[in-house]
C-alpha cells in the first residue's frame, strides 16, 4: 500500500532502510490490528493478522516468521500457550522472536515458564513507537531457536535468557531497610535498588516492562548505593520519571528523599512526594517521556521533580559540586551546557571553581609557592636594619649565640629602635634559598597531581539551571512544540481513531483516488494564555474554536464529503473526506480566521493542509 | 654711580700685566686652570663607540630600584629600562617603607613580568639602606643604580657598562643631562652648570682618572667591588661615599659620556638651594669627617693617587668659595671706590671663562642641544661665579659648626641618632 511512506511515523529513531520482516500479529482486538498493520506495513514489513491463538499456531507452523506479536489473552490458546506448542512441534530449527503483548505484566511475568517463552513483552495499551523499537530490536536478535534449558533453581528463574546466571545461584540477602520499607509502604509499588537492577533477579527487559506497566510508584534505594551503581536508572526508559526514595541516606541531595532523615510520623511526606511525580508524569508528552536522548531525559526528570538543578558542594566529588538528580556533577555540568546552548535551561550563577587543565578535576591543594621553585617549604623571615651602617638582611645573618653582631660592620646591636629595628618580612624558601616578598599562588591537582600556577589555572562557573519556557513547552507538547508549523505529519501525535479514519480514506484513495484533506491545528498562543489567563481558560477557547470550526467546515465549505474534527494532544486535526486539499488550502485562511472569530483572545491558529499526496 | 665705574675702567687700561695679575688674582687661581685643564684634557677624549657590547664578558646586568612613595612613577621608569638596546637581565625594586600603593603596584609589575624581584619594607630605612636591600635580591654581576624620576637615552645602559670590559674598573658614573632646562631661569643655569661640571668636567676627570662620584641617580657598580666595600653606608651622599671606598680599595671609576640619563632639576630657587646646601653638606662631612684620613699621609689609609681629586675639591671648591668675601673685602679696602669696576672686569673675564667653558661642553655633548641655552651664560656667570659660591661657605660653615647634614630628611631620624 504505501501511503504512508517512511519516515513519517514517530521519530523514534529508526532510520534507512530497514530489512523487510515478516510478522506474524495474533490479536482480537480490530482497532489494534489496524494500528499495528498500518505502521508496520508502512516501515516495508509483510504483516500477516490472525485473530486468535489456533490460527496463530497454523501460521506459525505454515510459515516462517521474523516475529510474532502476540497478545496474551487470545481467544482458543493464549500466547504461552502458542509458543510452547510451537517450540514442541518444531523441534530444533529457526524460531521467530516472540513479543507478548499484555495489559498485564505483572501477571505475565508471575509465572515462570512466560517468561522463558517471550523474547519481550510489550505493555497494553499498544505504543506505537514501542513496537517500533521492539521490531527494530529483534533484528538485532536474529537467532537460532534456542530450547530454553529447564530451570533448577525457582529463585532465578525470573530472569529471561541468562541460564548461565542461573547455576550460581545466591541467597537472597535480608535487611532491615527493606522490612521496615515494607511496613511503611506495603500498598506502594516500587522498583528496588539493588534487588530489582540485579540481573539474577529481574533481567533488563523485565525491568523495563515493569516500568513500562505504569504502575511502579517509585525508585527505593534499599542499600547504599552511589551514582554510579545507579547508572541504570537512566537506561531503562521511564525510570528516571519516578522519585528516588533514599532509605539509606548515602545518595544525599541525589535522592529526592532521604528516609533515614525522615521522623517516623514524616511518611507522609514519601506519599506526598509520589503522589506530586504522578501527577507531573501525566503532564508531560510522551515525546518526552519516551526520549532516549540522555540531555531530554534530564529535562523531563526536571520537569517531573519539579525543580531546578541545584549544585551543593560534595567534596569528594571531582567536579566538588553534586545537583539533585543521579548523575555526577561533571555530567550535569557537561549536558546543562549544551542544553543551555540549545536554549532549554536558563543557568543562574552559584559559584566560581579551578579546573585542572590536565584532568577536569576541581579538586585542588592550593598553596603559596617560591616563585623559582615552586616549592611551598616557605618559612617567613623578618630582616634587620642596622642604621648605623645601613645593612639590611635577615636576622639569621646578625645572630650569634643570643648577640645580635652586623656582619657588616662588626658593631653589636644593643637597643632595638636606636640601633636597628626590624622592617618588614621576607618569605624565603627552604628548598631553594630564594628570598621574596610575593610569593606565587600554586594549584596542584589532588586527582592527577598537575601544577599549574595560579595565573594560568583556568576557571569554571558553576549553575543552578531552570527549565526555560521553551524547554517546559517541549516537554508538554513534544516535539511538535519545537517548529510549529510543522511540514510532515507525526503519527505518534495523531489520535488513535483518526489513525484508523486516515487508514480507510488513503485505502480509498489508493483503490478509486477518492482524495481527502486533512487538517493540523496548532496553537502559537497556547503558552501566553495558559500562563496569563489559566489552562482553563486555555481549554475553553479551544473547544470553542473546535466547535467553531466544526460549524463552518459544515456549513460554509463546499465539500462532498464529512468533516470530521478530532481532539488530540497538543494539536487538534481536522479529517475531510472526498475534499481536494488544494481547494482547501485557498480557503483555509477564511476558515480559520471565521472560527477563531467569536473568541474572547487570538489562539495564534496555524493550519497546515495535508493530502494523499503528502502521506506517501 | 657711572663716573664711578668709568674711573676704574681709565684705571684698568691704565695698568699693566703685572698690575693685572695684581687685581685679578682671584679669577686667574680659581676660574682660568678650569679651562685649561678642560682644554688640555679634551684632547684626550674618546671618540663616541657604537659598538655593541659583549655581555658575556661583563655579565649579568642588574637595574636596581629603590624609591619611596614612587607608585606613580615606577611603571614609567620600569617601561623605559626596557625600552633600552641593551635592557637589563633582571630588574629589582625595593619600596622603602612606602605609605602610597607602591608595595602593590611592585607585586602587580611581578605579576606581569615586568620585573624579576620586588620588596616592600613596612619602615622607611633610608635610600642607603634600600639599595642594599635590593642588592641583596639581585644576582647580577653588573648593578645599575637608578632613580625613579630619571629617563635614559636609548643606549644609556650599553654605554655604561662598556667601561667595566676594563676588569679593574669598578663603577662607572653615567652623564646626566636636565630634561627640563627652560623650565625656570633657575633650571636654564643649572641646565649649563650640569653641562660644564659633568658633562665636561667629569669627562676631563675621568681622562686624568680622577672621578669621584658614580652619581646615584644613575651609576653602576661591580658587585663584586661592592661587595669589597661592604655596600652602601648610612646617610646621605652614599654615591659619594662608596666611590671614594672603591677607590681607596683600589678599584677604578669611571665617567661613561655617552650613557645619557634625563632628570629634572628644582624649578624654585629656594628648592635648588635647600638641594645644594644638602649635597655641599654631604660632601664636606664625607671628604673631611669620615675620610679625613684619606688626606693624612701619616694615615695608613692614605693614598697619593687621590690626592689629586682631594687638592682640586679643596682649591676650586673650599678655598674658592671661602676666599671670595675675603677677596672682596680686600678690593674695597684696598682700592675703594675703583673697586666697583675691578670686580665688573673681573666678571668680564669669568665671562670669557664660562663662555669658552660652555661651548667645549656643548660641543663635546651633543645630546643636551645647547644652543638655546646660549643667552643663558651671561647670568649663569655671575650665578655660578658669586651666588654659588656665597652657597657653598654657607654650606660648609653650617656643616662645620652645626654639622647640620645629621638632620638632613634625605635619611630618617633614627639612622641620624647614630650615624658618624
Amino acid at each position: 500500500m504505501g501511503i504512508l511512506g517512511q519516515g513519517t511515523v514517530g521519530d523514534s529513531g529508526a532510520s534507512g532502510v530497514e530489512r523487510q520482516r515478516k510478522i506474524l500479529v495474533a490479536e482480537d482486538s480490530s482497532i489494534t490490528q489496524d494500528l499495528l498493520k498500518l505502521v508496520l506495513s508502512q516501515r516495508g514489513h509483510r504483516v500477516d493478522i490472525v485473530n486468535d491463538g489456533n490460527e496463530a499456531l497454523e501460521a506459525l507452523v505454515r510459515e516462517a516468521y521474523d516475529i510474532a506479536l502476540l497478545d496474551f489473552h487470545l481467544p482458543g490458546l493464549d500466547g504461552v500457550q502458542v509458543v510452547r506448542s510451537f517450540l514442541a512441534q518444531s523441534g530444533g530449527g529457526l524460531r521467530p522472536w516472540f513479543v507478548a503483548i499484555t495489559a498485564d505484566v505483572e501477571g505475565l511475568l508471575a509465572h515462570e515458564e512466560n517468561c522463558e517463552s517471550f523474547d519481550k513483552v510489550v505493555p497494553k495499551p499498544v505504543d506505537i513507537q514501542e513496537i517500533s523499537r521492539v521490531i527494530d530490536e529483534a533484528g538485532h536478535h536474529e537467532q537460532p531457536v534456542q530450547q530454553p534449558s529447564p530451570k533448577k533453581d525457582p529463585a532465578t528463574s525470573e530472569a529471561f535468557s541468562q541460564p548461565e546466571l542461573a547455576a550460581a545461584p545466591q541467597p537472597r540477602r535480608v535487611r532491615v531497610a527493606s522490612a521496615l520499607s515494607s511496613k511503611l509502604f506495603g500498598d506502594r509499588t516500587f522498583v528496588r535498588w539493588p534487588d530489582d537492577f540485579d540481573a539474577r533477579n529481574l533481567s533488563g527487559r523485565a525491568l523495563q516492562a515493569k516500568v513500562q506497566q505504569g504502575n511502579v510508584d517509585a525508585l527505593l534505594i534499599e542499600e547504599p548505593a552511589t551514582v554510579a551503581d545507579l547508572e541504570r536508572v537512566w537506561e531503562v526508559a521511564g525510570l528516571h520519571l519516578y522519585p528516588v526514595i533514599d532509605l539509606t541516606g548515602t545518595l544525599g541531595e541525589h535522592a529526592d528523599i532521604d528516609c533515614s532523615k525522615l521522623a517516623a510520623n514524616e511518611t507522609d511526606a514519601v506519599f506526598d512526594l509520589i503522589e506530586s511525580f504522578h501527577d507531573k508524569r501525566a503532564r508531560i508528552h510522551p515525546d518526552a517521556a519516551r526520549s532516549e536522548n540522555l540531555d531530554e531525559k534530564i529535562l523531563g526528570r526536571m520537569f517531573i521533580a519539579d525543580a531546578p538543578l541545584r549544585p551543593t558542594y560534595d567534596g569528594a566529588a571531582p567536579s566538588i559540586v553534586r545537583y539533585n538528580i543521579l548523575l555526577d556533577g561533571q555530567s550535569v555540568i557537561n549536558h546543562a551546557a549544551k542544553l543551555v546552548e540549545a536554549g532549554f535551561l536558563a543557568p543562574k550563577f552559584f559559584d566560581r571553581v579551578h579546573v585542572c587543565g590536565g584532568c577536569g578535576s576541581s579538586q585542588f591543594n592550593v598553596r603559596e609557592e617560591c616563585p623559582e621553585c615552586r616549592s611551598s617549604d616557605l618559612k617567613d623571615e623578618l630582616y634587620l636594619h642596622h642604621f648605623r651602617c645601613a645593612y639590611q638582611g635577615p636576622e639569621s645573618d646578625f645572630r650569634h649565640g643570643d648577640d645580635l653582631v652586623c656582619p657588616k660592620c662588626r658593631k653589636e646591636l644593643a637597643h632595638f629602635g636606636s640601633d636597628y629595628d626590624k622592617p618588614g618580612t621576607m618569605i624565603v624558601c627552604n628548598s631553594c634559598a630564594h628570598t621574596t616578598s610575593e610569593p606565587m599562588v600554586g594549584f596542584v591537582c589532588l586527582s592527577c597531581g598537575q601544577h599549574t600556577d595560579g595565573d594560568a589555572i583556568r576557571t569554571r562557573d558553576i549553575s543552578r539551571y531552570a527549565l526555560t519556557d521553551k524547554a517546559t513547552g517541549f516537554l508538554e507538547a513534544g516535539n511538535a512544540f519545537l517548529g510549529f508549523t510543522q511540514q510532515t505529519l507525526r503519527f505518534a501525535d495523531l489520535p488513535l481513531d483518526l489513525v484508523v479514519a486516515l487508514n480507510d480514506q488513503a485505502k480509498r484513495f489508493n483503490e478509486d483516488g477518492t482524495p481527502f484533506a486533512l487538517l493540523d491545528i496548532s496553537y502559537q498562543n497556547a503558552r501566553e494564555i495558559d500562563r496569563e489567563y489559566g489552562p482553563r481558560q486555555f481549554f475553553q477557547l479551544r473547544e470553542l474554536f473546535l466547535e467553531n470550526l466544526r460549524n463552518v467546515l459544515a456549513n460554509d465549505v463546499a465539500t462532498a464529503g464529512e468533516a470530521r474534527v478530532v481532539k488530540g494532544q497538543a494539536f487538534d486535526f481536522a479529517m475531510l473526506k472526498e475534499t481536494k486539499p488544494d481547494m482547501i488550502r485557498q480557503q483555509i485562511g477564511l476558515i480559520s480566521a471565521k472560527a477563531s472569530e467569536p473568541l474572547r483572545l487570538d489562539l495564534g491558529v496555524t493550519v497546515t493542509v495535508f493530502g494523499p499526496e503528502d502521506l506517501s | 654711580m657711572l663716573t664711578m665705574i668709568s674711573d676704574g675702567l681709565n684705571y684698568l687700561q691704565s695698568q699693566n700685566v703685572a698690575g693685572l695679575i695684581a687685581l685679578f688674582w682671584f679669577v686667574l687661581l680659581f676660574d682660568v686652570p678650569r679651562v685649561v685643564l678642560a682644554f688640555v684634557t679634551a684632547a684626550f677624549f674618546a671618540e663616541d663607540d657604537y659598538s655593541e657590547v659583549d655581555t658575556a664578558t661583563i655579565g649579568r646586568i642588574t637595574a636596581v630600584i629603590a624609591g619611596h612613595n614612587e607608585e606613580d612613577d615606577i611603571e614609567r621608569c620600569v617601561r623605559c629600562l626596557l625600552e633600552q638596546s641593551l635592557p637589563p637581565d633582571e630588574i629589582v625594586v625595593v619600596s622603602d617603607g612606602s605609605t602610597d600603593g607602591m608595595k602593590k603596584k611592585l607585586a602587580d609589575l611581578l605579576r606581569r613580568g615586568l620585573i624579576q624581584r620586588a620588596h616592600g619594607t613596612d619602615l622607611r630605612a633610608g635610600k642607603a639602606a634600600a639599595v642594599n636591600l635590593a642588592e641583596r635580591l639581585s644576582s647580577g654581576e653588573i648593578i645599575i643604580n637608578v632613580d625613579c624620576d630619571c629617563s635614559f637615552d636609548r643606549h644609556a645602559l650599553r654605554n655604561i657598562v662598556r667601561p667595566f670590559l676594563d676588569p679593574r674598573v669598578g663603577a662607572v658614573s653615567g652623564n646626566i643631562i636636565l630634561r627640563n632646562p627652560f623650565a625656570s631661569v633657575v633650571c636654564s643655569f643649572q641646565a649649563i652648570e650640569y653641562l660644564v661640571s659633568i658633562s665636561l668636567g667629569k669627562r676631563a676627570l675621568g681622562v686624568i682618572d680622577q672621578v669621584t662620584c658614580a652619581s646615584g641617580a644613575f651609576g653602576a657598580f661591580r658587585d663584586r667591588a661592592m661587595q669589597d666595600v661592604g655596600g652602601l653606608d648610612a646617610g646621605g651622599g652614599e654615591d659619594l661615599d662608596v666611590t671614594l671606598r672603591m677607590r681607596r680599595a683600589g678599584w677604578k671609576v669611571a665617567f661613561a659620556h655617552d650613557a645619557v640619563c634625563y632628570t629634572d632639576a628644582p624649578a624654585s630657587l629656594s628648592a635648588f638651594v635647600r638641594q645644594r646646601f644638602r649635597w655641599e653638606r654631604d660632601a664636606i662631612r664625607l671628604r673631611y669627617r669620615k675620610h679625613v684620613d684619606f688626606m693624612n699621609p701619616f694615615s695608613n689609609r692614605f693614598k697619593a693617587s687621590e690626592l689629586i681629586h682631594e687638592i682640586e675639591f679643596l682649591l676650586f671648591n673650599v678655598v674658592a668659595a671661602a676666599a671670595l668675601p675675603f677677596y672682596v673685602i680686600w678690593l674695597f679696602a684696598t682700592y675703594g671706590d675703583l673697586a666697583p669696576a675691578i670686580l665688573l672686569g673681573a666678571q668680564a673675564v669669568l665671562l670669557v671663562v664660562d663662555l669658552i667653558m660652555f661651548a667645549l661642553a656643548a660641543y663635546v655633548t651633543p645630546k643636551a642641544r645647547a644652543v638655546q641655552l646660549f643667552p643663558f651664560v651671561i647670568g649663569f656667570s655671575l650665578f655660578n661665579g658669586f651666588f654659588m659660591r656665597v652657597i657653598r661657605s654657607m654650606a660648609y660653615l653650617q656643616e662645620w659648626v652645626l654639622r647640620a647634614s645629621y638632620s638632613d630628611t634625605y635619611v630618617p631620624d633614627k639612622v641620624h641618632l647614630v650615624r658618624q
